[in-house]
């Protein structure tokens, strides 16, 4: 019969016999002593805990249904040597299964991707919920969107890859956009422009997203700026892929009118806006390092500049790429209001904001974002 | 509790080996009915007392069928328990099948009919445990062998945990002389954990990455010739590398342990005939139904027309045994058909055909049939074999079937190859050649590689069992 192993002599068997029970026995053994961290850093996630057999509950003891599943994942994510068993894997799948991807994730030149697949209908849901609030604002504001493109577009040329389907998705967003202008981004960025081991862009690569933002909303934007660097920068993608990558630069770009920017965010206990910076470097140590750009996942931020070229005010829609963009745009309006749909919905948006009628807004997300419109908090 | 998950490998197989090959002799059966029941109780606490009620009947009964042998009662107590345990298994797997039938008689049509669905889950196994128990109590029925006296050792074997909830189906004859007195031997350890990491790696490495791939199609927006083709080619290695797989750890668990279980897989895709694949492909399975079906209907020794009869039951059965929908009854009967002809005629012209025509005839019928086996309707079975040859208009390839051609080919060589009995002669052929040179080096070294190969086996599945999603095995909803 197939698998049915030959005989193997004494030796061997007595070979097999303790390395594989020792294999069992060690980790067995190294997994119930070792104490596991609750936080995975590299997968940037709360690691799943020892779950409860029963509690008692009203006086009731109460048997947890779901412990076979959730000691599952204690037992997994609990394992001795998680990152290198996880590198282990990663390494088995690329080089010797020969896979492309693991988990959905690849690697051209040493820059990494996700595997992204277009969903027309969820694009097109997307832009009806933006159109949505652009119906509410008031008229006479200039309304803008653009598109970034996710980093696969640009990764997968000439590769196996599927590019993502940026091409669709600026179809879709050019036919059912009402009452904005479109502006393509898609000449503005490269491969480059992103960091390796991450899904954002650079914010020192956004030159030219800001001349072709200002070529079609009419400000000629500060080139004048200069950069602190954090390092090492290790994006979601890095601890995602598992194996080694050497640590990027984060750069905060400043200027002397941007030094004197108030930055606010909403207490979203109090609902008042609480004061705040827009390079927060603290965070850099954090789970998520992206958030040193204006404090990361926030529902609204505002940066106020007395010092702008213009008294202008933007509405900038958006999700986290534009943490890292909104700083470059403080010298041309004198007030920018962050706003992300995912973390505030569009009904509380508007009973919080009474927006100007001569203001400009600007819908500026991702293509993961527009390809999963359930995130948008639009009714 | 998964074979291949980390609860199971590094939690309580650990623990059920020590205490199962530590026990003293005459505890060994309570060590590992204890150790079963843990086992089975983790994955389905709920359905315990059905299995142990099952468990007590089918002991119960055999008891009194022994004593009564050869006459009526025997008779009378054998259709009693055996239309218990039939039940049962109708009532948790085929009730609604059959109220849905009703009701669509009764009301063609309707999104619901008159008589309400008793949507029970259906309890993990219960197709293996139940055919398990009916053989014992066909093989006493018929004297072929003497009923388990003892509860304990008759429980151990009804909650095997080593097979209980995808097989192989272990006959009560095959193992009652391990049951009453097994020898634990280093050779026998050795070569059962041997082809557990085999089995794992089959399951881990090979059955999931397949998996991947079917879900990448399922789930995807691409339709087009090329992606039908990777998914249906995908499923077609990933059904068989997850229950080979499956099948494998079972085996080498009991071997572990000091069982000899039956084969369940021999090389099935390398089949010439679809009459021969069914001889390779769960064997155990194959064989109860011809045992206690097709023998006692008749068999061959029939008229034609019986014939007939006996294989068009035979493979309704075979396809209900699979899942409760018209689907796998179908399934079942298109084999039925295929056999048929292949009994008529089809055989005969086969083995005048070069090996390579037989074997793609033996593919293509496959291929077809798991678009039956994985498709929740019928009509998305056709519509995915529709697919196959390009009906509806749709494109040739897109881009995402050539990615995951580019992805996948080298896998899929792996997968073909492995599917062939031509790694093990490569492995034998190598391990001779270091044999025939006779120097102490090449010795060492022989008997050092495998052991280290199945060491590495062991900890880059373990790898994919920590960086995995849940990935239970097919034959589980069976």
């Amino acid at each position: 019969m197939e698998a049915k192993p030959r005989g193997m002599n004494p030796l061997q068997a007595k070979l097999t016999a303790m390395l594989l029970a020792g294999v069992l026995l060690g980790l067995t053994i190294a997994n119930l002593v070792h104490t596991p961290p609750e936080v995975s850093k590299s997968e940037r996630r709360r690691l799943a805990a020892l779950p409860r057999f029963a509690s008692v509950s009203s006086g009731k003891l109460r048997l947890n249904d779901s412990f076979a599943e959730d000691f599952e994942a204690f037992a997994q994510d609990s394992f001795v040597g998680r990152d290198a068993m996880r590198a282990l894997k990663a390494y088995a799948q690329y080089n010797a299964l020969r896979l492309l991807d693991n988990n959905g994730l690849y690697a051209v030149d040493g820059s990494l991707a996700r595997l992204s697949a277009f969903d027309a209908a969820s694009a097109a849901r997307a832009i009806a919920k933006i159109n949505k609030v652009i119906a509410r604002l008031p008229d006479g504001a200039k309304v803008y969107m653009a598109a970034i493109p996710d980093k696969g577009h640009y990764l997968a040329r000439g590769t196996a890859y599927p590019d993502g389907g940026f091409g669709a998705l600026e179809a879709v967003i050019r036919e059912n956009l009402a009452g904005a202008s479109y502006i393509s981004l898609g000449d503005a960025l490269g491969r480059d422009s992103y960091y390796a081991g991450d899904l954002h862009w650079k914010q020192t690569a956004l030159s030219p997203v800001l001349a072709a933002l200002g070529f079609a909303m009419g400000f000629a934007a500060d080139e004048d700026f200069e950069g602190k660097e954090l390092y090492p920068f290790y994006g979601a993608y890095f601890g995602q892929y598992a194996l080694p990558l050497p640590g990027e630069t984060l750069a905060c770009l400043t200027n002397d009118a941007l030094a004197n920017a108030r930055v606010k965010l909403l207490d979203t206990k109090t609902l008042g806006m609480i004061d705040s910076v827009m390079y927060d470097e603290s965070l850099f140590f954090s789970v998520d390092p992206y958030s040193v750009y204006l404090s990361g996942p926030q529902p609204i931020v505002t940066i106020e500049n007395p010092a702008a070229s213009t008294d202008r005010q933007l509405y900038l829609f958006r999700d986290s790429f534009a943490s890292s963009l909104a700083p470059l745009l403080a010298g041309e309006y004198a007030k920018i209001t962050l706003i992300d749909l995912r973390y505030i919905s569009a009904d509380a948006l508007f009973k919080l904001i009474e927006f100007d009628a001569n203001a400009d807004a600007l819908f500026l997300y991702g293509s993961l974002i527009l390809n999963d419109s359930a995130l948008l908090l639009v009714g | 509790m998964l074979f291949s998950g980390v609860t199971f490998l590094y939690y309580f197989l650990p623990a059920a080996l020590a205490l199962c090959l530590a026990a003293p002799r005459r505890w060994k059966n309570a060590a590992l009915l204890a150790c079963s029941v843990v086992f089975y109780a983790w994955g389905a606490p709920a359905y315990l007392p059905l299995l142990a009620a099952e468990t007590l009947v089918a002991f119960g009964a055999g008891l009194l069928i022994g004593r009564h042998r050869g006459t009526g009662k025997a008779k009378l107590f054998a259709a009693l328990a055996i239309g218990l345990l039939v039940g049962a298994l109708a009532l948790f797997k085929y009730a609604d099948f059959f109220i849905k039938a009703v009701n669509s008689l009764l009301a063609p049509g309707a999104d619901s009919g008159p008589v309400p669905l008793i949507s029970l889950a259906l309890p993990l196994g219960i197709s293996f445990y139940t055919f398990q128990l009916l053989s014992y109590l066909f093989d006493v029925y018929r004297g072929k062998t003497r009923a388990q006296g003892n509860l304990v050792t008759f429980a151990a074997y009804a909650f095997l945990y080593a097979q209980i909830l995808s097989g192989p189906i272990v006959r009560y004859d095959s193992i009652a002389g391990d049951l009453a007195r097994r020898k634990q031997t280093l050779p026998d350890f050795a070569a059962g954990a041997q082809r557990f990491v085999l089995g794992l790696a089959k399951k881990a490495l090979l059955a999931n990455a397949f998996a991947d791939l079917c879900a990448a199609y399922t789930g995807g927006t691409e339709r087009s010739a090329l992606f039908a083709w990777l998914y249906i080619a995908g499923y077609t290695l990933r059904i068989y590398y997850d229950f080979s797989g499956y099948s494998d750890m079972a085996i080498g668990l009991g071997r572990m342990m000091g069982f000899r279980f039956p084969e369940n897989f021999d090389y099935p895709y390398a089949a010439r005939s679809v009459t021969e694949f069914w001889r390779r492909w769960h064997m155990t399975l194959g064989a109860w139904f011809r045992d206690y079906v097709y023998i006692p209907l008749g068999g061959n020794r029939v008229s034609p027309a019986k014939r007939i009869r006996n294989i068009l039951a035979v493979w309704a059965l075979t396809g209900l045994w699979h899942g409760a929908s018209w689907n796998f009854v179908l399934w079942g009967l298109y084999f039925a058909l295929v056999m048929t002809l292949e009994k008529a005629f089809l055989l005969r012209a086969l083995k005048k055909l070069p090996g390579l025509v037989s074997h793609l005839y033996t593919l293509l019928v496959l291929v077809f049939s798991w678009c039956l086996f994985d498709s929740p309707t019928l009509a998305g079975a056709l519509s995915r074999a529709g697919e196959l040859v390009g009906a509806g208009g749709i494109a040739a390839a897109g881009a995402w079937s050539r990615y995951y051609l580019s992805s996948y080919a080298f896998l899929f060589t792996i997968g073909i190859l492995g599917a062939t009995p031509l790694p093990k002669r490569l492995m034998e052929s190598l391990e001779n050649a270091l044999a025939r040179h006779h120097s102490k080096a090449g010795a060492v070294a022989l008997s050092l590689a495998r052991p280290a190969a199945l060491a590495a086996l062991l900890i880059i599945s373990s790898a994919y069992a920590v960086d995995g999603s849940f990935n239970p095995f097919i034959y589980f909803r069976f």
